[in-house]
């Protein structure tokens, strides 16, 4: 990211202007996580197809090892797309309201998120609880215990949590403080 | 109540997989905790870990969003105006297949008008194609290569409704060839009626174009071998397909910066990131809904008014038109196809006939006017206002549309390459209704008290089950 700073119209992967330094290091962190997520499944991926070519015998360990992946890029993305709000939703009044009611609206719908997800939060470590009282003697691949993969669920919605109590508090923010010309436009989609 | 309040959240902005989370705890309350506890919803979303071929989507996402920030756009333009920009409309029928082929490998996700978008729209303005009809190409052209492998939604479509994603891939086929032939012809008339120059076909230039997709050519070869003729199964393909596509725009062509590849990792993370956490909060409320026998319900309501099966295509076309331009494609296909699946079998829709229906009707609902996906990306992209582009994208949602009628009335068209033991005629009323009942003895799961009943009951209750056996054995 070093030179000069591009607009974000002509790059479309640059990160956003007002983002600042720790929220940076945290991007840069997530896309090092992301980019070795996506390399393993590859390499996880591989690893049968190449056994199988040279009669190396079946690798059984990689397709679940793949899919417990999955289920780290559904935990992970969904928190990355609360911090770039790019959740998928169905807009159908934002564009009726005023920038500061846009505001007030994503406000009270970040309310509601943090709340579900922090509920969540919760079942799922109940979910952990419970795997570690009735599963803790069965073991996955590698002698990995199986409930410590289920440990990824409660990690997965508390960042989700949190990331919605940041983006909450930005909006709660705005609506009331009299922003500058170039964010009265209402939080992105 | 549960639906109204879902419904509310829905609109207001919320996320919808939280709008799920708020639906499946309503759902608890309300249908009593014992018959679906808070934590089933946990249960769900841990079941992501266990379902088959889910790998293969951020597998194709990252390689699709690596082609696509790549050069291959370019390359891939350069070489179709190559072999196509000799005909009448030449440039435009490029932009149509260039968008279709992006597509099919980023998913509808607005990656292609981003990526093709600022190559295409000014050299069809420089040839003379007028503003409107170009802006609609860039924006509606593309949208239906949700139909061609290795398209996102059909995979999800596949893991969401349980069908056989190689004969989705196939049976998407004709459809979406039909479709860019259609949109073709008519770039072609448009081009002949605004009397733009013919480029003249040379060697030379394709041997150049050729030659500078070297890398790339293979890639659309090796997909069509391996997941049309079936010598790889789809997660297969998608971990070969994108770690060549990781060595080639990376390592060999160079277009990537290092610098740059986590940044594309995490953007098409968000995307998939997004989509997997709605199917796992889904399917929560879907096994309510289904546990709750609405579907059923659902078609005793509709059946007085929708006796025929044309009707209900019909119905179900309108529907999703309107849910199309709604709802994103992904969210589409997890919330909806579970609850039509059942009803469409009641009237004799093939699964994988029902598929190219639903992608090539959200595929439009993408670009259809007032608040298709694909028009707000277009907007910003090109700086145009929104009016404008329902405009342009006017005449292709029309002709699209006939094409959608083509497709939905014509089953033969999507189901001709099955196999016939699997395109069977619909099992009689009675027979079907009787199949859903043992079906409704999901308390199979708790074995039966062996103590509790003697051996002829076991014996008349596995008789009732091997009656099934005798369906197959009726005329059909």
């Amino acid at each position: 990211m070093s030179g000069e700073p591009v607009q974000p119209d002509d790059d479309p992967l640059a990160p956003p202007h007002h983002e600042g330094r720790f929220a940076r290091l945290i991007r840069r962190t997530e896309e090092c996580f992301f980019v070795a997520i996506l390399l393993a499944l590859v390499g996880v991926g591989v690893a049968p197809i190449i056994a199988r070519r040279f009669d190396l015998g079946s690798i059984t360990w990689s397709i679940d090892v793949s899919r417990q992946l999955v289920l780290w890029i559904a935990l992970f993305g969904a928190s990355a797309a609360t911090r770039d709000r790019k959740h998928i939703v169905i807009d159908a009044v934002s564009h009726l309201l005023s920038a500061r009611n846009k505001f007030r609206l994503s406000a009270l719908t970040g309310l509601i998120s943090t709340a579900a997800c922090g509920f969540l939060f919760v079942l799922c470590v109940r979910f952990v609880q419970s795997e570690l009282e009735f599963n803790s003697a069965v073991s996955w691949h590698f002698g990995i215990p199986l409930w410590i993969l289920s440990v990824v669920l409660p990690v997965g919605f508390l960042i989700l949590t949190l990331r919605f109590i940041a983006s909450t508090y930005e909006d709660v923010i705005s609506s009331f403080v009299r922003r500058q010309p170039k964010d009265q436009e209402g939080p992105a989609a | 109540m549960s639906a109204i309040a879902s419904v509310i959240l829905a609109l207001g902005t919320v996320p919808l997989f939280v709008v799920m989370v708020v639906s499946a705890l309503l759902l608890s309350v309300a249908l009593g905790q014992g018959e679906v506890p808070f934590g089933s919803i946990v249960i769900s979303i841990n079941s992501l870990a266990k379902m088959q071929l889910l790998e293969a989507l951020p597998l194709f996402a990252f390689g699709g969003y690596l082609l696509a920030y790549s050069g291959a756009p370019n390359r891939l333009v350069r070489l179709s105006n190559a072999v196509l920009g000799g005909l009448p409309g030449g440039l435009a029928i490029v932009a149509i297949v260039g968008c279709t082929f992006l597509t099919a490998l980023t998913g509808a996700s607005g990656v292609t008008i981003v990526a093709l978008g600022g190559l295409l729209l000014p050299a069809l303005l420089k040839q003379g194609y007028p503003e409107n009809f170009s802006l609609g190409t860039i924006t509606a052209g593309g949208s239906l290569g949700v139909l061609f492998a290795p398209s996102l939604p059909i995979i999800l479509y596949g893991v969401v409704s349980g069908v056989s994603t190689d004969d989705l891939f196939k049976a998407g086929l004709i459809p979406g060839l039909l479709i860019i032939a259609t949109l073709s012809v008519y770039a072609a008339v448009r081009g002949i009626q605004c009397k733009v120059p013919r480029q003249a076909f040379s060697w030379r230039e394709l041997g150049g174009a050729l030659w500078e997709a070297k890398w790339e050519i293979p890639l659309p070869i090796f997909l069509i071998i391996g997941i049309y003729r079936g010598v790889f199964i789809v997660s297969e393909a998608a971990v070969i397909a994108t770690a060549y596509i990781f060595i080639v725009e990376v390592i060999i062509q160079r277009d990537i910066k290092w610098g740059k590849v986590g940044a594309i990792a995490r953007e098409s993370m968000v995307l998939i990131g997004g989509i997997l956490i709605i199917l796992g909060t889904t399917l929560a409320v879907n096994n309510a809904i289904i546990d709750a026998e609405i579907p059923k319900e659902m078609f005793a309501r509709i059946k007085p008014y929708m006796e025929s099966k044309i009707a209900f295509l019909l119905c179900l076309n309108l529907f999703l038109l309107i849910v199309g331009c709604m709802i994103d494609i992904y969210a589409a296909v997890v919330l909806i196809v579970p609850l039509i699946l059942p009803i469409a079998a009641h009237y004799g829709i093939h699964p994988v006939h029902l598929g190219i229906i639903f992608l090539t009707n959200l595929g439009i609902g993408y670009a259809t006017p007032p608040v298709g996906m694909n028009l707000f990306i277009a907007t910003v992209r090109f700086n145009k206002p929104i009016l404008k582009l329902y405009w342009a994208c006017i005449p292709f949602i029309l002709l699209l549309l006939v094409m959608l009628a083509v497709i939905t009335y014509c089953p033969s068209l999507s189901t001709w390459v099955l196999d016939d033991s699997s395109v069977q005629a619909p099992l009689p009323e009675d027979d079907l209704d009787k199949l859903l009942e043992i079906e409704d003895l999901g308390d199979l799961d708790e074995p039966l008290d062996k103590d509790a009943v003697d051996d002829s009951e076991y014996l008349e209750y596995f008789d009732d089950l091997l009656d099934l056996d005798e369906l197959d054995k009726k005329p059909q």
